[in-house]
């Protein structure tokens, strides 16, 4: 059963009793809401997902709900609880789907300690993964927004999961975020792309979500063979061109946006040294993302 | 710098070091759990010291004048103790009274 298959009142139902429990391989989500933005959301970014039975495991247990009191008439906020423990200070509940893939984003980042979990977009095609670490503002979430909607697999837009035995990459195939003008650039590039209504004024500017391609959701389960690491880096005026970078440069970015390098120690240094054994290191400046894309096809072409 | 008494006790089994085709390589110190970019130069300083104590900076740039012959000697012992600086100011080696 998928979540879209759900009758919007049996959705409704699901997600106020906390029954909802959603299949992100390789994790399982259980999600308790009765903020109306979170209903409205989820079934247009989630809808390919598969939902599970009420009684099955979970990895995380994450609530997002309207804070009580009188304050909830005038200005109401929604707040992020992890096992049943508030993590986050609470936010307006126009931010509150924005919260439960923040929220996500950090249960899965504090806590996913079998994976080398490294802050960056993947997608893949013909067998081979990209890797874009980045720190924010490189545009790194929207050349993967724009890959993803040329024939790219999206695995992910935040969180590479390296499983350190494989040297395999997984993603869980979320929406991708996407940041003020980037909003409105994949709005034109791709007509077709669902997002989610724009909410401003968040810690990150104006935000807006986007559905995962269905057929990157169909192969969630399907980790990749990481390849090649670009880091990209949006700047404007300038001519797509992707050109060798330090592996030994790129191992300390990638080292520095992982959320768990340090707690692995010298098997995290021995992971990433593998990954970078594997991987050609290139960095890509770009400001059109029709020539991103160009770019991108000619790499995998092998060009 | 002073003398260099540095022994393997203090980096060799400490040390990981991942070189690829490029001049420069990544460094994992399990002591402190840090992780440095250092150059070809500081990685053959590195593996130098590893394979044995050195009693002093100037044997270190004995080692290493033959590498860059078309320098001068000055210019080779510039080079390298400002490479071992580096190297100091990170951690990586230190200064170890036998």
């Amino acid at each position: 059963l998928k979540l879209g298959d759900l009758h919007p009142a049996e959705l409704m139902g699901r997600l106020r009793r906390g029954d909802l429990l959603i299949e992100m391989p390789p994790f399982a989500v259980r999600l308790q809401s009765d903020v109306k933005h979170v209903v409205r959301d989820l079934p247009a970014m989630y809808g390919e997902f598969r939902i599970l039975p009420p009684d099955k495991f979970a990895d995380f247990h994450i609530q997002v709900l309207r804070e009580r009191g009188l304050r909830r008439w005038f200005r109401p906020r929604a707040r992020f609880q992890f096992d049943g423990h508030p993590a986050f200070a609470p936010l307006a509940a126009a931010q509150a789907f924005a919260m439960v893939e923040w929220g996500l984003n950090w249960c899965v980042a504090a806590h996913a300690h079998q994976y080398l979990v490294i802050h960056a977009a993947v997608v893949e095609k013909g067998g081979q993964a990209v890797l874009l670490p980045a720190p924010p503002g490189s545009g790194k979430s929207t050349l993967c927004a724009g890959l993803v909607h040329r024939g790219w697999r999206l695995l992910t837009d935040e969180l590479a999961l390296i499983d350190m035995q494989t040297g395999l990459v997984h993603g869980m195939a979320r929406p991708v975020n996407l940041k003020n003008r980037s909003i409105e650039l994949i709005r034109a590039f791709a007509p077709d792309a669902v997002l989610t209504p724009p909410v401003p004024d968040t810690q990150k500017g104006t935000v807006a979500l986007m559905q995962p391609p269905r057929a990157s959701v169909l192969r969630v389960s399907e980790p990749a063979r990481p390849a090649w690491v670009v880091l990209p880096k949006y700047q404007a005026g300038s001519q797509a061109l992707l050109v060798d970078h330090s592996r030994a440069r790129a191992f300390l970015l990638m080292a520095e946006q992982s959320f768990n390098y340090d707690i692995h120690g010298v098997r995290g240094f021995d992971a990433m040294s593998a990954l970078m054994d594997r991987c050609q290191s290139l960095h890509f400046t770009y400001s059109d993302l029709n020539d991103a894309v160009q770019v991108f096809e000619n790499l995998a072409a092998g060009g | 710098l002073g003398e260099l008494n540095a022994s393997l006790s203090c980096l060799g089994a400490r040390l990981h070091i991942r070189q690829w085709e490029e001049c420069e390589a990544v460094v994992y110190d399990d002591l402190t759990g840090d992780t440095h970019v250092v150059d070809a130069l500081a990685v053959e300083i590195l593996r130098v010291i590893e394979r044995g104590a050195l009693p002093n900076v100037e044997s270190l740039v004995t080692v290493f004048r033959q590498e860059f012959a078309e320098e001068s000697d000055s210019e080779v012992a510039t080079r390298v103790r400002r490479t071992l600086e580096g190297l100091m100011g990170i951690g990586l080696v230190v200064n170890c009274p036998l």
